[in-house]
């Protein structure tokens, strides 16, 4: 999972946080607000599909956890 | 007392949607299984809600912090712990997280804490520190 980390977006993260850290919060919040509110407004609210996509997404999760693991016992033990 | 805690959630304008009946709710709280609130009829935004179980889940309660909201008293976990915990996550979205928290409020974090929670959650130190940069 780490290891496949897109930097671009990493970098826009770290620029974003810079503005949060060095403006005032009146320019900043109004933007954020407006961006969450408009997530919240045009969200699907479909109760079935949005259990099912958990469903998997746990699935998933469980996978990578396992490889994760897997990869750090390999590594301690000096396993390729 | 379940049964309480779903009355109160109706009378409040909130529902339970992944276990709609008071006792599939208590079902799924002894399996350690989350329960999922939100706004009556909404999905998002939703709060899980889950019995603590694992060493962390005990961490995190006894060293929540308040957050002051007007009148109202939010419960956090530490900075360090979210951190922590979006490591363990570990998709790209939760690492974007995890350094905005940590880029956004870097004074306020103990490196030494950060370590003992990767640590709890058995994540490398030295994998999580090439993210933590700002």
């Amino acid at each position: 999972m780490l290891e496949k980390i897109d930097e671009e977006r990493l970098e826009f993260v770290r620029f974003w946080a810079k503005i949060v850290r060095e403006t005032d919060p009146s320019y900043w919040s109004h933007q954020q607000k407006t961006l969450i509110d408009s997530v919240l407004k045009s969200a699907s609210q479909d109760r079935g599909l949005y259990l099912r996509v958990k469903v998997i997404a746990r699935k998933i999760h469980q996978v990578l956890r396992k490889r994760r693991t897997a990869r750090s016992e390999n590594k301690n033990s000096g396993r390729p | 007392m379940i049964k309480g805690f779903y009355e109160e959630l109706k009378e409040k304008g909130f529902w339970c949607f992944n276990a709609q009946r008071y006792a599939s709710g208590y079902e799924y709280l002894k399996n350690g299984l989350a329960l999922r609130i939100a706004r009556v009829n909404r999905i998002i935004p939703n709060v899980k809600l889950k019995c603590a179980k694992r060493q962390i889940d005990f961490e995190t309660l006894e060293n929540k912090f308040i957050v002051h909201i007007g009148e109202c008293k939010l419960y956090m976990c530490s900075l360090e712990m979210c951190i922590a915990y979006k490591f363990y996550l570990g998709s790209q979205k939760d690492i974007e997280d995890a350094v905005h928290i940590f880029c956004v409020l870097k004074d306020s974090i103990k490196l030494n804490m950060l370590k003992r929670y990767l640590s709890i959650l058995e994540i490398d130190y030295s994998d999580v520190l090439r993210f933590l940069r700002c």
